[in-house]
């Protein structure tokens, strides 16, 4: 049993679901459902449709490269049956799974701790930026006026001063 | 439809062209392919193209990387000033997507085809 990746998406497609075309230049792309299919007859590229794997991976959304990586591939030879072989295969999937999936998330923790900091500089800088865009106008023009007011008592009482 | 206002619409041409447009015309891994060399198509092959009475400037002048026939040089130089080339030039800058990248996204090593592979 062969399980085929999607070309859009990269999601698993299993025997009897999905659809196939070949291109008559005898090139075959296969697709997990009509979605895929369509956004492909669109001619879109998948690297840039945001809910692809190949997307997350290129944007570095995700883990990318790890050894881990390295165990599932399509093998073009036939290997003899070995009873040895396939105990040791089956007590090593779980353990893979579970590598994977710890560096998966540190991975993620990673890249949201650098996240938190960008939005807390962007914050910040917006803070110092733009807070005349939230303190409103009639407000700003009130606040000069009774400066300016202040400033014109202030002459006058300094001419009061100097007259006596 | 139409009854009413005495303006319809008609469909120019027939569907099949449109549809027979669609599945004949190049994707970006083919005009990469024509691009380097090893495609139907080479990069500067306006002279020695066949000539083809079926195509528009009997298959002449061809834009490589929009796949299109034009009928004279002129129509073919005012094609690559256009918009739309440029777009082209833009989008072909990258590596093509294929198979293999959307394998390698999956968690995918690449195949092993036992003679290259000595593990």
């Amino acid at each position: 049993m062969r399980l085929e990746k999607c070309y859009v998406c990269s999601s698993t497609i299993y025997p009897g679901h999905g659809s196939m075309f070949v291109r008559n230049d005898a090139k075959i792309f296969r697709f997990c459902r009509s979605k895929c299919r369509r956004n492909f007859n669109l001619k879109r590229n998948p690297r840039k449709l945001r809910w692809t794997k190949a997307f997350r991976k290129a944007a570095g959304k995700e883990l990318a490269i790890d050894t881990s990586f390295a165990f599932e591939r399509r093998r073009n030879r036939a290997v003899k049956y070995d009873r040895d072989l396939v105990a040791k295969t089956l007590q090593a999937i779980p353990v893979i799974q579970k590598v994977r999936s710890e560096r998966e998330h540190d991975f993620y923790r990673t890249r949201m701790v650098e996240r938190e900091k960008e939005t807390r500089k962007d914050a910040l800088r917006e803070l110092a930026t733009g807070l005349d865009v939230i303190k409103p106008l009639i407000v700003r023009e009130k606040l000069r006026e009774r400066e300016e007011k202040e400033s014109a008592m202030e002459v006058i009482e300094e001419g009061l001063v100097d007259k006596s | 439809m139409g009854s009413g206002t005495g303006r319809v619409t008609k469909r120019k041409g027939s569907n099949k062209r449109s549809r027979r447009k669609r599945t004949l015309s190049r994707a970006l891994d083919q005009i990469h392919e024509d691009i380097s060399g090893k495609g139907q198509f080479s990069k500067n092959g306006t002279t020695d193209l066949p000539v083809d009475f079926d195509l528009p400037g009997l298959g002449q002048f061809y834009c490589v990387e929009c796949a299109r026939y034009f009928i004279t040089d002129g129509v073919l130089a005012a094609h690559k000033k256009t918009k739309k080339h440029k777009f082209r030039l833009k989008e072909l800058k990258d590596k093509p997507y294929c198979q293999a990248e959307a394998e390698a996204a999956a968690g995918m090593a690449p195949p092993d085809n036992g003679s290259t592979s000595a593990r």
